[in-house]
């Protein structure tokens, strides 16, 4: 905290200097270690050291950032400095807003700190690779295994008063497993988080061998269940529908759709800041505002959209703690905590028993290219299994599945029990459970 | 001098202490600036400004076959030996191997001239051009709804030594605008884009001005506004020319770096000399080209850049190769080596990629689909190099009917294995164009330019509904 202390008073100090009216101070600080195996050794190790400043300034109404990764005192003055320059083209109506509320801030659940050195990453890496090669005489050379494990310390004040500091840490073990038959090649990724010490990767042994001499499949309309990893990458590509600044812009359909419903009454989407025996929960957001936890979605009928204090002013709405700065780049928006669809209390059993006759899709990619979160739409290479009679039959792939976004939660059947988050390493997150949605376009032979 | 000989000697040397057969040092002053505007009707604003500074130190080591690599913006003498004795620790093998070093300097030939550099110009200047890119995307059509714009500057400063002796550095100054248009009508609405950049200064705004940006992303928004959507199928599809290219980016060049190649994850492994594309096809990396968006004089390991011959009339030729995994493939670096920043490792990655002009008419590939796509303007795509499959989305498509250009088509995606695709290419055009793309991969995103003249593919899965 005192290094922290220090460049904060030193940048009130220059601030003062430059009759600045207001300012605000983020620093993150984070040291990482990870390490590869392939071929039964570690071939790449690394250990990152990192920080970075990100400093807004408010002067005569108007406001500017910079942001440096030389954390040092001399580096202040000029940063600042560019900061007031870049507020002289600040040219939106809305004055820049700065919080100033006294207010308490909930606190996150204390977690034994993880504190994995590089060796022991190196271990756990070496070892995981061995399960795999263990778990089934069709894992080839090529797979690899992963293993990390990252520490950091966010830090955030202001002219009004606030000094917050948080620290977090987490690990993830991850395998990319190839399986050969002889006659096909494929591959399939598990990745494990938190207290990694004995955690099982080898599902992706099981997952890349069911996915073996894959056919194909007739284009036309199926019913389809999501895989919560398919699921998760759709949740991701289109969260920007659920925030105030695409409200803002009108660049998504829920502008001024709170209170009217919007999806499916199965679905009921949550923003949870403290989501229990997560390593990343979060108790301040970007502004400094209190996070807290919420329903975005509640059984169909959207609750409410995603502010930070720019734009929850903008839609005269108040801020959802949702504020994001990043302290490398400075860019500022909105961003979600553990953002999950609610899972219900059905099997995956079950869910297939409801599909009958469909494809359980459960691997998708290339969505930075074929969707499109301005109009919804996305048109999607995937892979899976064909749903015939309630069961799981032959693997299917080379087709892509083609819809809207919108549409696809209108469209929800039935969600199931399986809820699963993506791994991130961050406060933002993913998370659903395998979903059904009825009559998608699927584009195969 | 990015960090003194003394910093770079006690990286390097600490890094070796412990057996290492060699380390190298990267240093990275990057200046960022990007400037984002939002235009609704008659009114503009800017929406950010990211102004932001890069800055840090990369060691690493390489033991054999195994590598460590340790990074820190702590530019201090006990921060760098903090990070050296990380990658020392890692390598912990022996007592030092590598003799005593000098380093000497070699100044490269900088084949990319700028005129005007970004950051002596005012920044007002820099809003001006986004101005009149988002007022020619307005300006088009009342059906024009919002611009948003953005204005990119880079300039990347690099040094690069190692255990070898090498000492260099190169600066690399990139200017992009980037504008993305939306079209609505009856409620529905659709998006067109258009992000030229080069690796020059300001002057770019001289041959490609915001206006021909800003109209260029309206008409491709205006042109989906009515269109049905695509049907799907398998079909031949016809690629125009310019970021056409990422079907060879996706569906081979990531196949064809040494960071799948070396570890037996690519469908190309072990095939110099054979024949894995249809002869017409020839395609070529080339970093050299001068200002291009992805070109570089130096890779980021400190090698010349240089023009590579991948795929020679159908025949596999070269693979792109960085060091370290040249060391398990047995071949030289290739110049290919780059990375995000700092803060990532180096692996072999692409430049400037695109498949050569050939001989075939424009005219003659249109008129040769019966009934097909023609993909006026693609969007990103991906591939798994493990596997071959790669996915990419049309941006502007159009249905070819009884070797016609006949009406657009939206929601359309090509799919399909990178080794089938590059035997299905039958007709190549002759005028090459690139287009501008940031790929992702394991060591971060990075410019690189794709591109091609019109190719036909004979038969390709389209996705559509």
């Amino acid at each position: 905290m005192n290094k922290y202390h220090e460049l904060m008073i030193n940048t009130s100090n220059i601030c003062k200097k430059n009759n600045v009216d207001d300012w605000e101070l983020i620093i993150s600080d984070s040291v990482s270690v990870s390490a590869n195996s392939f071929k039964h050794e570690i071939i790449k190790e690394a250990s990152s050291f990192s920080s970075a400043l990100s400093i807004r300034v408010i002067k005569n109404g108007k406001e500017g950032c910079a942001s440096t990764q030389l954390l040092e005192s001399s580096e202040l003055e000029s940063l600042i400095e560019r900061a007031i320059d870049n507020a002289t083209l600040y040219d939106k109506t809305e004055k820049p807003i700065i919080f100033d509320e006294k207010v308490s801030y909930k606190e996150i659940e204390k977690l034994t700190e993880l504190n994995y050195n590089l060796s022991d990453i190196k271990k756990l890496a070496l070892k995981a690779l061995e399960t795999l090669y263990q778990k089934d005489n069709r894992v080839i050379d090529g797979s690899t295994c992963s293993a990390a494990y990252g520490k950091s310390i966010r830090y955030f004040a202001s002219s009004k008063g606030l000094e917050l500091i948080q620290s977090s840490d987490d690990a993830y073990l991850m395998a990319n497993c190839k399986v050969s038959d002889n006659s096909d090649i494929q591959n399939a990724y598990s990745v494990k988080e938190g207290l990694i010490n004995n955690a099982d990767i080898t599902d992706s042994v099981d997952k890349a061998i069911k996915q073996l001499n894959p056919k194909k499949i007739e284009s036309g309309s199926y019913n389809i269940i999501f895989s919560p990893d398919a699921m998760n990458q759709i949740l991701d590509t289109f969260f920007s529908v659920f925030t105030g600044k695409s409200s803002a812009y009108s660049l998504t359909r829920y502008k001024d759709k709170e209170g009217e419903r919007i999806a499916s009454e199965k679905i009921t989407i949550i923003d949870d800041p403290f989501y229990a025996g997560y390593r990343m929960q979060a108790s301040f957001d970007g502004d400094g505002h209190p996070c807290y936890t919420k329903n975005v979605i509640e059984n169909g009928v959207l609750k409410t959209l995603l502010y930070n204090l720019e734009y929850g002013s903008k839609c005269g709405k108040a801020s959802t703690g949702n504020g994001y700065r990043s302290a490398i780049s400075g860019a500022s928006g909105i961003a979600s905590y553990s953002f999950y669809i609610k899972p219900s209390e059905l099997s995956l059993e079950e869910l297939f028993k409801i599909c009958n006759n469909g494809i359980y899709v459960t691997q998708m990619k290339g969505f930075h290219a074929g969707a499109n979160a301005i109009t919804g739409d996305f048109s999607i290479e995937s892979a899976g299994f064909r749903i015939r009679d309630s069961k799981v039959c032959e693997p299917i792939n080379e087709f892509t599945v083609s819809g809207n976004f919108y549409k696809l939660l209108e469209n929800v059947v039935e969600v199931a029990n399986d809820l699963e988050f993506d791994v991130t390493l961050s406060s933002e997150r993913f998370g659903t459970p395998s979903v059904l949605v009825k009559d998608l376009a699927v584009s195969g032979k | 001098m990015l960090l003194c000989k003394d910093k770079i000697y006690l990286a390097l040397n600490t890094a070796l202490s412990t057996g290492a057969d060699f380390a190298e040092v990267f240093v990275e002053r990057t200046l960022n600036k990007t400037i984002s505007m939002i235009s609704r009707g008659s009114s503009s604003n800017i929406d950010s400004i990211v102004d932001r500074t890069i800055s840090g130190i990369g060691i690493r080591a390489y033991k054999d076959l195994r590598s460590a690599y340790s990074s820190t913006s702590d530019f201090s003498i006990d921060g760098i030996k903090r990070c050296a004795e990380s990658v020392a620790s890692s390598i912990s093998d022996s007592s030092r191997l590598v003799s005593d070093f000098y380093l000497t300097e070699r100044v490269n030939t900088n084949i990319h001239k700028i005129k005007v550099v970004p950051s002596s110009v005012r920044n007002v200047f820099k809003v001006d051009l986004l101005k009149s890119a988002l007022a020619a995307a307005t300006n088009r059509d009342s059906k024009i709804t919002q611009v948003m714009g953005t204005y990119l500057d880079v300039d990347r400063n690099i040094l690069v030594a190692n255990s070898e002796g090498l000492l260099t550095t190169d600066r690399q100054i990139r200017v992009r605008m980037s504008v993305n248009a939306v079209a609505s009508d009856n409620g529905e609405c659709q998006t067109g884009s258009c992000s030229p950049g080069r690796s020059m200064g300001l002057e770019l705004f001289d041959s490609i001005t915001p206006s021909d940006i800003g109209n260029e992303a309206a008409r491709s928004a205006l042109v989906k506004l009515s269109a049905p959507y695509c049907k799907a199928g398998v079909f031949p599809v016809a690629i125009e020319n310019g970021f056409g290219g990422v079907i060879f980016h996706e569906s081979t060049g990531h196949s064809l770096e040494a960071s799948s190649v070396a570890y037996s994850n690519s469908e190309f492994t072990g095939k110099i000399g054979e024949k894995i594309a249809n002869e017409k096809v020839t395609a070529i990396d080339d970093g050299t080209i001068a200002n291009a968006w992805g070109s570089v004089n130096i890779d980021d390991e400190g090698t010349p850049t240089e023009r590579k011959v991948l795929i020679e009339n159908g025949i596999l030729k070269r693979y792109m190769v960085d060091r370290f995994n040249g060391r398990r493939m047995n071949m030289p670096s290739s110049g290919s080596a780059r990375r995000q920043d700092f803060s990532f490792c180096p692996t072999s990655r692409m430049t400037n990629t695109f498949i050569a002009a050939g001989n075939d008419e424009d005219e003659d590939i249109i008129s040769s689909i019966e009934y097909g796509i023609y993909a006026r303007k693609m969007g990103g795509g991906s591939v798994n190099p493990m596997t071959g499959a790669f996915n990419f989305a049309v941006d502007e498509a159009y249905m070819i009917e009884k070797g016609k250009i006949t009406y657009p088509v939206r929601g359309c995606s090509l799919i399909g294995k990178g080794s089938e695709v590059i035997k299905n290419i039958d007709m190549v055009g002759k005028h090459l164009l690139t287009g501008q793309g940031m790929c992702g991969s394991s060591s971060g995103s990075i410019p690189t330019d794709v591109g091609q003249p019109l190719i036909r593919v004979k038969s390709i899965t389209v996705g559509g509904r």
